[in-house]
């Protein structure tokens, strides 16, 4: 009895340590590696049409997440105007979607307006207003901007929040901000 | 002649004076936001900060808009509150901030009334204390998961040996 008793006691105990080897195991998996398919998200555009992720397969997306009150996104916008001009229009699709609900259309034409006349961008790509589901599902840690680049198949794999710059690093910006040139290019080729 | 010039000095002087009356009167009906003020003098970051700003009007609505940013970004979750009406055009709330690597943070004063929105200018307060967050100072979940087995692995280890 004591013998059969110290039997089951044992396999008990391996059952548990084979169940809490491969629960660590799991656990690396439900971190967030952007292996996440794109999903196909809508947004409305300027001119109140509603546009998907979907329409632009076959080229790199860039969805970035800001708002007119947010500086840290102004800045942004300059390194994606930057990123804009380098590549073909063929090949990456910028999408500057507001996620701020309360605004409006004619804040953030106002918005880049100022902008326009401030640094001499053009800013001459999609701007948009989310319609409550791409800031609940793309976040990170509540900052904007925040950027995703999702890739011609619409599979997302990079997303960053706090400013990224295109490549060379602006005077009196901090050396450390990801730059999205080696990223796009992997992409893009 | 002279009658006729005292006639219409007196028209002029009566027509001028009714429009100084009205744009008082309109002038006294608009809100206007002064002496925005703001306690401690130098927050730190998730500190509790009291807002007061005085406010005329006929009976405004007024809300102090609060946002939380570092270098590189703003904090989305911004705080746009309702104010207390502490005396006849004295309105005051308290913030409480929510991000310890906030390094400034920007307010207005918006205020409602009768339909029309009135916005003071955005300014910037610095906070000081600021904490640093590169974003690798947590083990992570595995980590802290393996750590826990190892624990639970020993306590029943221990409950076994004793029994």
């Amino acid at each position: 009895m004591t013998k059969k008793r110290i039997d089951i006691k044992k396999s008990h105990w391996a059952i548990l340590s084979v169940c809490i080897f491969f629960l660590c195991l799991v656990a690396g998996c439900t971190e967030s590696e952007n292996n996440e398919k794109g999903d196909d998200f809508s947004f409305t555009t300027l001119d109140n049409t509603i546009k998907h992720l979907r329409d632009y397969r076959d080229k790199a997306v860039i969805l970035d997440m800001w708002a007119t009150w947010c500086t840290p996104c102004a800045y942004q916008m300059i390194e994606l105007q930057k990123t804009h001009d380098h590549y073909e229009t063929d090949d990456l699709v910028i999408l500057s979607v507001d996620i701020d609900s309360r605004e409006s259309p004619s804040d953030i034409q106002q918005f880049m307006e100022n902008l326009r006349n401030t640094y001499g961008v053009t800013l001459d790509w999609i701007f948009g207003m989310d319609d409550g589901t791409i800031w609940s599902r793309y976040q990170l840690s509540g900052g904007i901007p925040t950027l995703c680049i999702f890739d011609q198949e619409g599979t997302l794999i990079f997303s960053h929040e706090g400013v990224c710059i295109f490549d060379e690093t602006p005077l009196g910006y901090p050396e450390d901000l990801t730059r999205l040139r080696p990223i796009l290019d992997d992409i893009i080729g | 002649m002279k009658y006729i010039m005292r006639q219409n000095l007196v028209s002029f002087m009566v027509i001028l004076g009714m429009i100084t009356l009205s744009t008082l009167a309109t002038a006294g009906n608009d809100p206007v936001i002064q002496d925005i003020d703001y306690t401690p003098n130098n927050p730190n970051a998730l500190s509790t900060i009291t807002f007061t700003a005085t406010v005329t009007g006929d009976n405004p609505t007024v809300h102090v808009f609060v946002e939380e940013c570092r270098d590189d970004l703003c904090y989305a979750d911004v705080q746009n509150v309702t104010m207390e009406k502490t005396s006849t055009i004295q309105y005051e709330r308290e913030i409480t901030l929510k991000h310890a690597d906030a390094n400034i943070i920007h307010y207005q004063i918006i205020v409602e009334d009768q339909g029309m929105w009135y916005k003071s200018s955005l300014e910037a307060v610095s906070l000081e204390g600021k904490e640093t967050d590169d974003g690798n100072d947590t083990p992570g979940f595995e980590g802290i998961l393996m750590i826990v087995s190892i624990v639970v692995i020993g306590i029943i280890a221990h409950i076994k040996k004793r029994f």
